[in-house]
């Protein structure tokens, strides 16, 4: 003990002795350290600490699945989920929740809530009681009981001033009155985003149905019981259903898997992959701290080689050594974790807010004690990977040689710089890996963000509306609002066009339906024939500029009295009436055996929904005249920028009914934006990683230069006394560096092409193979090494060759 | 001891006087101080003199790895004193032969490339370098250790090598820098053997030493003291 404090002490005399080389060491492996504190940080929050309920590991998420037809994620159906709960002996709760989004008034200005339905043992399953009043509780589900409300923290606190009175009081929802009984924990957000729970009721005859599927299912699993002796037991329960009511649920199976895995879904490979890239990151900074280490420690050659003629055992130079590369590693760590508080909340705010309430964790991410005792671990780690080369080769010292005054001029013995130059080369391959994967990321963002989905989304502004039922009862009065409304916002000045529909793209819920095709048979048993079912207005098309294939648009003629008709997108016909024209074919949505058939009257382009979608879904098109509901969602056209129209919208609403709020007010540019954040971020992270690697890498090349010009000084003196010219010597010194790069890059580049593929199916329709990913990171490596290797090598061939012959 | 009369050839080495100044921290050193001298093709002459007498920077300025302060140098009758640093690399390596005390040779190299590596800078063919390292490593006795590495040699090795490496280019003149001053008795004795032979067989050569017993094996003994010519001897043998 007492000699290590004596080496602790005695290295840091020996850091602040060099200045200069503690300062490059600190910060390099600063850099290195607080990347991967960075994504350590949004890892621990997004994939290790989503939610805080106790036991996380035992939530489960519940998908129905139809192997045949490929669907590993459909929500459950009521019915099955009463089976599940009555017959399943793996968990100890099971339950639901279901979209129940609402208009609140009687709190001042009317708010849309984001809210859910939830199942009785909901709360009890989740573990997390209320902050202040209770959580939903089974005896709301009584008939006797009046209707209630649970509201999140944020809302009542940012929405409802956070007045804790306001338990017990009553607030309308939807034009219903409900008492609210609790306020829920601070960081109690589940599902992502929710706002208010109230009980989901439901008639005998919804509670046993088997056709819609609406129900996201979580189940607690009991202690000792894995995900996959659940996933057993609701299989079971699910055959036997399929044998007892053939026509819904024949072919249908279950899937179990952990809730942070399936809310993860989508970010664990991103963030998979930055955490390789920090890693790298941090590779590359250890490889260049070690050359450096090296440097300084060949000229520490003499010091240790007195220490050991004074009797110091190899293992007692090593200790003293390690003893300072980890002090130097401490400061490093210590400054990575000053980065990284700077670096997070940065990256935090290029995160657009709907994206941090929605997405699991994100508004988690912070540097918690995990992120500390990450930081620590990973100083230590680089303290040895750093240390322990230069420690080993300088701990054994030539005593005769390094103990002279000098050594003899001119003999380097072979091979003296090659674990120097072994550093380099990793560096230079490790570089090339993470550019190309930060290249192939970018480009990959960007031909997303690119490429033609099916509609133009520039100058549209877009917001929700939630008609109450109990207050728009008849579908007449829906249609009448929805018809004044576009009316008047299309007599806007700035106002192109304006449409409704009751999902656009890059919105986040769209309704799906079954199909039924004229002449095309009876579904087969368990069967489900899927199309996305869209409510359009008449100028849904020409507002998105989603282009006509074949047909006719809706027109104001195709309205309630008028044929049921439909527009069908280019998938669907191709799928359903292969080669042939779908005009004049007639269709049926949904499950009701009564519901009208529907006319072909077009065909109109796909559209890709989410920025990630390689498949366009099909859909089928309807007028909303003929099918009107209450939540719509509004798009307009402007001739300027779309947001300066928001508030002249709004008027427009309310001038129609000053209690009906708005929600969701962004133009599609930002929503499709905002979907693509995620993907940005990374793709951010990436290229600050990849900077920081050709950085590292060119700092790399250059201290090797710099060190191999100083020990060759006196060779570089014997070559000009025997001829060599400026010229000679300075392509000598940079054929070095050059031979130094290819090799790094020969090495790296069948690895970045390794990684390549990796990624292109981890972030499946991100990344792809790009030639001119590789290629242009190739070149800008290239240049960049021989840039570094240049300056020292400049400097080399002006060496006085008296001065050099001298020295030694 | 016997007189010989220096070779009677032409005229290779002129300098008239030849003075070199440092400077450090605005102190004046006169290194050198109207230093005259004349070397003939084919002659032995050696610098003699206590350290820091200047021996060290007259034969820098003669193979033009320094420059004088003021004063002419001819080489092979062209004036050479103030040539441009690719001038001077050139005619380093054509003209000049260089052997240092402490062999210079360069550890990443094995002997062949190290005797190679003058001609390399002169734009030889392959073919032609490959016949004047052979010949010049024959005539040192050197030609069994080809790809030997320096570190794999004894003194007395390194120094032959570092003697074929001067005699490949076929110099003007060969340029030894106390080329006994690390070696023991015996390799030095064999080593200044070698260098009478190669005057024997006509070469040029400028040595500097402090040991009288060597600068008994030139022609000439040019002695300096305190930066001057103070005496010049003839070697009598």
């Amino acid at each position: 003990m007492e000699t290590l404090i004596q080496d602790i002490r005695y290295g840091l005399r020996m850091l602040r002795k060099s200045p200069g080389f503690t300062a490059v060491a600190v910060i390099t492996l600063a850099l290195g350290i607080g990347a991967n504190t960075v994504t350590f940080s949004s890892i621990n929050g997004m994939l290790l600490r989503p939610f805080i309920f106790p036991q996380l590991n035992r939530v489960m998420a519940i998908w129905e699945t139809a192997p045949k037809q490929n669907i590993k994620r459909a929500s459950a159906a009521a019915g099955n989920l009463q089976d599940w709960q009555q017959q399943s002996r793996s968990f100890q709760y099971l339950a639901a929740s279901h979209t129940w989004n609402a208009n609140m008034t009687g709190a001042g200005t009317p708010e849309r809530v984001e809210g859910y339905q939830v199942t009785a043992d909901f709360f009890r399953l989740l573990g997390v009681p209320a902050e202040y009043g209770r959580a939903i509780t089974t005896d709301d589900f009584t008939s006797s009981r009046v209707p209630v409300v649970v509201l999140s923290h944020s809302f009542w606190e940012q929405r409802l001033g956070g007045d804790r009175a306001l338990v017990g009081k009553t607030l309308e929802f939807d034009g219903q009155a409900r008492t609210v009984v609790g306020i829920m924990l601070r960081d109690f957000d589940f599902p992502p985003g929710a706002q208010a729970w109230a009980p989901l009721l439901l008639s005998g005859a919804e509670a046993a149905d088997r056709d819609n599927h609406y129900l996201k299912v979580i189940g607690r699993l009991k202690a000792g019981v894995s995900p996959r002796q659940a996933e057993g037991d609701l299989g079971a329960i699910a055959a036997r259903a399929g044998l007892e009511f053939p026509q819904s649920n024949a072919g249908h199976g279950v899937r179990v898997l952990s809730l942070v895995e399936d809310m993860a879904e989508g970010s664990r490979q991103f963030l998979s992959v930055l955490l390789g890239a920090a890693i790298f990151v941090l590779l590359l900074a250890c490889a260049n701290v070690a050359n450096l280490q090296l440097a300084r420690a060949t000229g520490r050659a003499k010091e240790v080689a007195l220490r050991t003629a004074l009797g110091a055992s190899r293992g007692r130079i090593i200790q003293q050594l390690l003893a300072e590369s980890l002090l130097l590693a401490a400061l490093g760590a210590g400054a990575g974790l000053l980065i990284s508080s700077w670096w997070l909340p940065l990256l935090m705010r290029t995160v657009p807010p709907f994206i941090i309430e929605h997405v699991p964790g994100l508004k988690h991410i912070q540097l918690d004690y995990r992120a500390l005792e990450f930081t620590l671990v990973l100083g230590g780690l680089a303290g040895l990977l750093t240390g322990l080369a230069p420690a080993l080769q300088v701990s054994r010292p030539d005593l005769n040689e390094a103990l002279k005054e000098g050594v003899r001029g001119g003999i380097a013995a072979p091979g003296r710089h090659r674990l120097r130059s072994l550093l380099v080369i990793s560096e230079m391959a490790l570089a090339i890996v993470l550019l190309v994967g930060a290249g192939l990321m970018v480009t990959g963002f960007r031909a997303i963000m690119e490429r033609d989905q099916g509609f133009d989304r520039d100058a549209i502004l877009t917001f929700h509306i939630a008609l109450p039922a109990a207050k728009y009862g008849t579908t007449a009065r829906v249609r009448d609002f929805y018809r004044q409304l576009t009316e008047r916002l299309q007599g806007l000045p700035g106002v192109k066009s304006a449409a409704v529909a009751n999902s656009l793209p890059a919105d986040w819920y769209w309704d799906s339906m079954r199909v039924t095709i004229e002449g095309q048979g009876p579904l087969l048993p368990g069967e489900m024939r899927l199309a996305i079912s869209e409510l359009v207005g008449p100028d849904f098309f020409r507002t998105l500029r989603i282009p006509l294939r074949q047909g006719r648009l809706f027109t104001s003629g195709d309205g309630a009295e008028a044929a049921p008709v439909a527009i069908i997108s280019d998938s669907l016909a191709r799928h359903y009436w292969p080669a042939k024209s779908p005009i004049g074919k007639r269709m049926r949505l949904g499950d009701d055996t009564k519901a009208p058939w529907r006319t072909v009257v077009g065909v109109a382009g796909d559209i890709v929904r989410a920025p990630l979608d390689l498949q366009p879904d099909p859909t089928v098109y309807v007028p909303f005249a003929q099918q009107p509901q209450g939540a719509m969602a509004i798009a307009i056209r402007t001739s300027g920028d779309p947001m300066a129209v928001g508030a002249a919208a709004q008027t427009q609403v309310q001038a129609l009914d000053r209690n009906q709020p708005i929600y969701d007010m962004r133009t599609l540019e930002q929503k499709v934006s905002d979907n693509m954040s995620g993907v940005e971020s990374s793709a951010r992270l990436m290229t600050m990683f990849g900077i920081i690697g050709l950085v590292l890498a060119a700092a790399g090349v250059y201290a090797v230069m710099a060190y191999l010009v100083v020990q060759r000084t006196h060779e570089i003196g014997v070559r000009m006394a025997l001829g060599a010219t400026p010229g000679h010597v300075l392509r000598l010194m940079v054929r070095r560096a050059v031979v130094l790069a290819v090799v790094g890059l020969a090495i790296g580049l069948p690895a970045a092409l390794a990684l390549a593929r990796v990624l292109s199916s981890v972030l499946f329709g991100v990344v792809s193979m790009d030639l001119a990913v590789f290629t242009g990171c190739t070149f800008v490596l290239a240049l960049v090494a021989g840039v570094a290797g240049y300056l020292p090598a400049r400097r080399a061939s002006k060496v006085d060759p008296i001065v050099a012959l001298r020295y030694e | 001891m016997n007189a010989t009369a220096p070779s009677p050839g032409q005229q290779l080495i002129r300098m008239d006087t030849i003075n070199k100044v440092f400077y450090t921290d605005e102190v004046e050193t006169h290194a050198l101080s109207g230093i005259q001298l004349e070397v003939r093709k084919g002659e032995y002459v050696a610098i003699a003199g206590p350290s820091g007498s200047g021996k060290s920077t007259l034969l820098s300025i003669i193979g033009l790895l320094d420059s004088p302060s003021e004063g002419e140098y001819w080489l092979n009758g062209s004036q050479v004193a103030n040539l441009n640093i690719n001038e001077r690399s050139r005619i380093r390596n054509r003209e000049i032969g260089f052997i240092f005390q402490n062999f210079n040779l360069i550890g990443d190299l094995t002997v062949y490339e190290n005797v190679e590596l003058p001609l390399t800078y002169r734009g030889m063919s392959g073919v032609e370098r490959k016949k004047r390292v052979l010949e010049a490593l024959e005539r040192v006795g050197m030609s069994h250790r080809l790809k030997h590495y320096p570190s794999q040699l004894s003194g007395g090795q390194q120094q032959r090598v570092a003697v074929a490496r001067a005699l490949g280019g076929s110099p003007s003149i060969m340029l030894a820098d106390e080329p006994t001053g690390n070696l023991d008795s015996r390799n030095a004795e064999n080593i200044m053997e070698l260098l009478r032979e190669l005057h024997r067989e006509g070469s040029t050569i400028c040595m500097v030493t402090h040991d009288p017993r060597f600068a008994r094996h030139a022609e000439r003994t040019i002695h300096l003291f305190d930066g001057r010519v103070v005496e010049e001897t003839v070697e009598v043998n």
